[in-house]
């Protein structure tokens, strides 16, 4: 109950707008976390920084705008703080761009590939690729939507994603050849003309 | 017959380059018909984008079959939001005095003014706070209404009796009054009504400081409703500001029911503060009540 007897009763409203626009998100975040820690228990700690840091800076969410990608926002930050001593590295230059472009014409894809090897494949890639792989094929940002969570001009996510895809494929390429050197798959399926 | 082969690849290459961006729809309906004509002529191309496409197919696989919570987590954190009051953000020349206030159980508090000399400390503010003209709207309310109520009408030295002090308002109010004051031993109470100012209603409660007769001695604890303009305005803002014109210090802060509650008082900002933090309780306490 407020100080006024006849206003409404506020932090209980503001908690029922929480309810309603940030907990339908929870489970996704938190699955989220875990793909960004790989570790249960960091995604927890991740998870519920998340949600801790939403729900007080909550006055700040515009109502009626997306709050699946506030909260996003929100995990990118938390999370790159947490990392920060992790990736001292930071993105290449973007003339990297055309390299990566270059090649991502001549490669081809295995045809025939199985999901654990896609996993392996993940796990293999540099924290930098997997995270806006994951932004864009799994958590289904648009490029315009990822430039805004990270900060940073639509070109350079375009040519993030391309070199990400490029070293995600060069991964399964060589996992799909290792593959058939064991014997476990026929070469000719390995990729396409 | 190298001529066309080369071509043919140039195109290919074309082609592969704009492949992912071509596969999440991201390129322009133009562009996606260049391509799909080219994938359609083009055996080797229409293989490789199925090839991406039952790749990232089966990365989204990898990623779905991510575990969820384990069970009993989402009540965990549901319990532990439920027990933590909303923060507003505070610039990092306030976080000694934000600290402070955090450290007794609030958040949030500021000092909104200091109008030591009235001309030089809009400017003054602005810089320091780096405020939106929009934040001052509250401290400029606050301090308009002290001056146009407080300082305007002729109040009594000291309430007659605690039923005198509060007798205009309902019992929360009334309690919330009561509480503020005792708190500040310093002080007497004069009067705790509401207020219409500005086209809001708000809860004014005017204290004495002890031996002082004389305007500059009160202070004004204005509260305003949870959801009312003023305090949706300011909610909009990272900071509350100062209105330095009227020549006050005020410090306000926002109580967890969305309310403001603003001092204002004649005092230096450390005073005006040290008033906030003691009454402030009070009306945290008050709107707790289920």
């Amino acid at each position: 109950m407020g100080l006024f007897a006849l206003g409404p009763a506020p932090s209980d409203r503001v908690r029922e707008d929480f309810d309603r626009e940030a907990w339908p998100h929870f489970r996704e975040i938190y699955r989220a976390s875990v793909r960004l820690t790989r570790r249960p228990a960091e995604a927890e700690d991740l998870a519920q920084e998340v949600f801790l840091q939403a729900w007080k800076s909550f006055d700040r969410f515009e109502r009626g705008t997306n709050c699946r990608a506030w909260l996003y926002r929100i995990l990118w930050n938390v999370d790159h703080q947490r990392m920060r001593k992790k990736l001292p590295v930071t993105l290449g230059a973007e003339g990297e761009a055309v390299l990566a472009e270059t090649l991502a014409a001549e490669e081809t894809t295995p045809t025939e590939i199985r999901d654990e090897e896609v996993a392996a494949a993940l796990e293999a890639l540099s924290e930098e690729h997997r995270r806006i792989l994951l932004l864009s094929d799994v958590e289904e940002f648009t490029y315009k939507e990822i430039a805004t969570l990270l900060n940073v001009p639509i070109g350079t996510v375009m040519s993030r994603l391309s070199r990400a895809r490029g070293a995600l494929r060069e991964r399964v390429r060589g996992t799909a050849a290792a593959a058939a050197i064991l014997g476990s798959r026929p070469a000719a399926q390995r990729g396409n003309p | 017959m190298i001529a066309p082969l080369q071509l043919r690849d140039y195109a290919c290459a074309k082609v592969r380059r704009r492949l992912d961006s071509y596969l999440t729809g991201e390129l322009s309906v133009d562009l996606s018909h260049e391509i799909l004509e080219h994938i359609d002529g083009c055996p080797g191309c229409r293989a490789e984008a199925e090839a991406r496409e039952k790749l990232r197919a089966s990365f989204r696989r990898v990623a779905a079959s991510t575990p969820g919570p384990r069970e009993g987590f989402e009540g965990e954190v549901r319990a532990l939001l439920a027990r933590t009051p909303m923060r507003r953000p505070v610039a990092a020349s306030l976080l000694l005095a934000a600290s402070v206030v955090a450290a007794a159980g609030m958040a949030g508090w500021l000092v909104l003014s200091r109008a030591a000399a009235p001309e030089a400390s809009e400017a003054t503010v602005a810089a320091t706070l780096d405020a939106p003209a929009l934040d001052a709207s509250a401290a400029e309310f606050a301090a308009l209404n002290h001056k146009s109520c407080a300082r305007a009408a002729s109040w009594p030295r000291e309430a007659a009796s605690t039923e005198a002090f509060t007798r205009s308002v309902d019992a929360p109010l009334a309690a919330a009054a009561q509480a503020a004051a005792a708190r500040l031993p310093g002080y007497a109470p004069v009067s705790a009504h509401e207020c219409a100012h500005a086209g809001e209603t708000i809860f004014h409660i005017i204290l004495r400081r002890r031996g002082d007769e004389g305007r500059d001695g009160l202070v004004s604890v204005v509260v305003t409703r949870p959801h009312s303009a003023l305090a949706a305005r300011a909610k909009t803002t990272e900071l509350l500001a100062a209105s330095s014109r009227l020549g006050f210090s005020v410090a306000g802060a926002r109580v967890t029911d969305g309310s403001l509650v603003l001092v204002v008082a004649s005092a230096d900002e450390k005073a005006v503060l040290a008033i906030g933090r003691a009454v402030l309780p009070a009306f945290a306490a008050a709107v707790a009540v289920p």
